[in-house]
């Protein structure tokens, strides 16, 4: 029998992937793996994957290197295997390799190296920086250390993803309304993260006109409401996606966001919860002071909702003023799927349901 | 132990009061060397030492390198504890098969049967006016040699301690005393606490550059640092004080930690030690922050002249090392 190489590629974790960046090697070249061993570690522009062995067999050639952003379907090792001779050539239009691939390809001459320093050579690999495109301050024309430095930076994966995500907000039009939600006879049995989502999620649901997307031209009204709840992490913003959480009680959705906060902060989402299909995100910048914010759409969602401080002001009472328990919110909407008494109807419900 | 007296000693009286405890606790251990008897060494280290212990244990030789560490190396195997004194390291040459051929191989040779503790103490360096066969700094033909431990201390403490902890090393151990230090006082412990072999001492701690530096140039190298501190360069300056065993860690740790280092020696730059702490640096996991070359500041390439203007200049001084890393942190 002849050992046949399969390549183990970068795998499609999500239907928007279409790279993944290479994190670490679990497995060395010349590993005997099984099938369902761990051999390396990949990022989404969501979260860290481990990558499975398909096949058993030896680990021949690894290709990727850490930070290399790798196609999707793009090999990142080759697995020298007997196990499947059967199946061989029996997915693939092309026959089976028998034979091991030629050594590297004639490589192209490498480019000249450009001098540098090793601290400035190991920085610039740590950002991402081509030496080449740095003009050298250093003796001899070399590259130093400070010169890597002063370098712009280049993004995490997480801040990435979201300027992505918002460059295609920016071509949403979206208007805001802002309205004070008055808390002051509201049963505090839970955090205000926990009773305003809740809230809103069961007033999105009466009013499905905006529980929507635009896509294409089109109107797409949704079945389900899921709420992406915007964490601040150490990796940048995530967004888990709570789905239907107006169907849980109060109770249960405060245990359920305790439990994804506290994994998202601890970089343990499970991808599904992050791609799992949101129709609004809940934002809330209140307990950081902020008094009353607009958030930005997440396409294709319709709506986010902005949460300010919830605190006591001095407001308007019957025959006076009085100090009420407030909290400013701001309700964006893409105006091409709803108009402002749609949203100003949402808010009211919202107020109703609180 | 309970507080330690420290008293200000010179570097010789430590060297001397090492000698006297170590000959008080083990009758094994004399000395022989010439004129360190009666005179009381060349550069009166063994002083009174011949009145307390006697010409038995301190003995005068005959004016025969090769005699006496042939002597010596004889003794050692014979279970003596000898420490030899030879008037300026220079003339270790004379006795270069003894020490190479015999006391650096008996061990080994003899599948491990017998061990040679003998301890070779000798002043090099320049700085005295006592011209090129008086004046050298011949560590590195020492350190290059397997089988010996080289030493050399830049402090009365150190001198002191590591002494004692060469006196009880079943192996030769070379130590390189430096005649510019003798008469540099100390704080030194009274007791006979033992510094070990194979420790890099961190003497100050910066963060743009380490200096690594030995024997005399560890006080210059702290005389640089002071003023390079005025200038807002912070250095490190370290001092390995034993070239064998070489503790690099601390000097890798700390060329990590700056990216910079400046390489300081008394001896000739080509084949010097220095080269070889340049060479484990580069080998190290401190390769990939090296934010400068690894540097080198060294004894000229000349036999050390007798006029005494070209002898200072044939040396690093305090303002060449200050010069040096100043140019190292603007450059890089």
């Amino acid at each position: 029998m002849v050992a046949n190489e399969i390549p183990l590629v970068m795998p499609k974790m999500s239907m928007t992937m279409t790279e993944g960046v290479f994190l670490t090697w679990h497995r060395a070249e010349g590993d005997r793996v099984e099938a369902g061993d761990v051999v390396c570690e990949v990022a989404t522009d969501k979260v860290d994957m481990e990558v499975e062995a398909t096949v058993a067999g030896t680990l021949t050639r690894l290709l990727a290197a850490p930070e290399d952003v790798i196609p999707v379907g793009d090999p990142i090792a080759y697995v020298s295997t007997e196990a499947d001779e059967l199946l061989g050539g029996l997915f693939e239009t092309e026959p089976p390799r028998r034979e091991p691939p030629p050594p590297e390809p004639a490589a192209p001459p490498e480019p000249p190296r450009a001098p540098a320093v090793p601290a400035a050579r190991r920085l610039a690999a740590e950002r991402g920086i081509d030496l080449a495109t740095i003009t050298p301050t250093g003796p001899w024309g070399t590259v130093r250390l400070s010169d890597v430095a002063v370098m712009p930076r280049k993004p995490n994966r997480g801040r990435a993803a979201v300027a992505r995500r918002m460059e295609a907000s920016a071509r949403v039009p979206q208007f805001v309304l802002h309205c004070d939600l008055d808390l002051e006879d509201v049963r505090r049995t839970h955090g205000w993260t926990v009773l305003l989502t809740h809230a809103f999620a069961r007033a999105l649901r009466r009013h499905p006109e905006l529980n929507a997307s635009w896509v294409d031209g089109a109107l797409r009204y949704h079945e389900h409401v899921g709420v992406a709840l915007a964490v601040d992490t150490s990796h940048g913003l995530l967004a888990p996606v709570l789905t239907n959480p107006d169907r849980a009680s109060p109770g249960e959705l405060a245990g359920r966001i305790a439990d994804v906060v506290e994994r998202a902060r601890g970089g343990r989402l499970s991808l599904a919860e992050l791609s799992a299909p949101a129709t609004t995100t809940v934002s809330n910048l209140g307990g950081l002071g902020v008094t009353g914010f607009h958030a930005l759409l997440t396409p294709p969602q319709a709506t986010a909702l902005a949460i300010g401080t919830v605190e006591p002001r001095v407001v308007p009472i019957s025959g006076g003023v009085g100090v009420r328990l407030r909290c400013t919110v701001g309700l964006t909407v893409d105006h091409r799927v709803a108009d402002g008494a749609a949203g100003a109807r949402l808010l009211a419900t919202l107020a109703e349901l609180l | 132990m309970t507080a330690v007296a420290e008293r200000l000693l010179t570097y010789a009286e430590a060297v001397r009061e090492a000698l006297a405890q170590a000959m008080a606790a083990d009758e094994r251990v004399f000395l022989l060397g010439e004129d360190v008897g009666v005179y009381g060494g060349a550069f009166g280290v063994t002083g009174d030492l011949v009145h307390r212990f006697g010409a038995d244990r301190v003995r005068d030789t005959p004016i025969s390198e090769l005699g006496i560490v042939g002597a010596a190396v004889g003794a050692a195997l014979a279970g003596m504890r000898p420490v030899v004194e030879i008037q300026f390291s220079d003339f270790t040459a004379q006795a270069m098969d003894q020490i190479v051929n015999q006391a650096a191989k008996i061990h080994f040779m003899l599948g491990g049967a017998a061990t040679v503790p003998m301890v070779l103490r000798a002043p090099g360096g320049s700085g005295t006016g006592a011209a090129a066969q008086h004046s050298q700094s011949l560590e590195a033909w020492f350190a290059h040699v397997p089988g010996l431990k080289v030493v050399m201390p830049a402090t009365p403490a150190d001198a002191k301690g590591l002494l004692l902890s060469a006196i009880d090393d079943p192996n030769p151990v070379i130590v390189l005393e430096h005649k510019l230090l003798y008469k540099q006082s100390g704080e030194v412990p009274s007791s006979a606490e033992r510094v070990p072999l194979g420790q890099t001492a961190v003497r100050r701690t910066g963060a743009d550059l380490t200096i690594v530096a030995t024997g005399v140039m560890v006080s210059r190298a702290l005389s640089a640092a002071e003023q390079l501190a005025a200038d807002g360069i912070s250095a490190t300056v370290l001092d390995p004080r034993t070239l064998r065993p070489l503790d690099a860690a601390p000097i890798v740790d700390s060329v990590t930690a700056t990216g910079r280092v400046l390489l300081v020696q008394e001896a000739p730059r080509t084949g010097g030690f220095m080269a070889e702490v340049a060479a484990q640096i580069v080998e190290s996991p401190a390769f990939g922050h090296l934010r400068a070359p690894v540097s080198r500041l060294c004894g000229l390439d000349v036999p050390i002249p007798y006029a005494p203007q070209l002898e200072r200049a044939a040396v690093p001084q305090v303002d060449d090392i200050v010069a040096s890393a100043r140019e190292l942190v603007a450059r890089w």
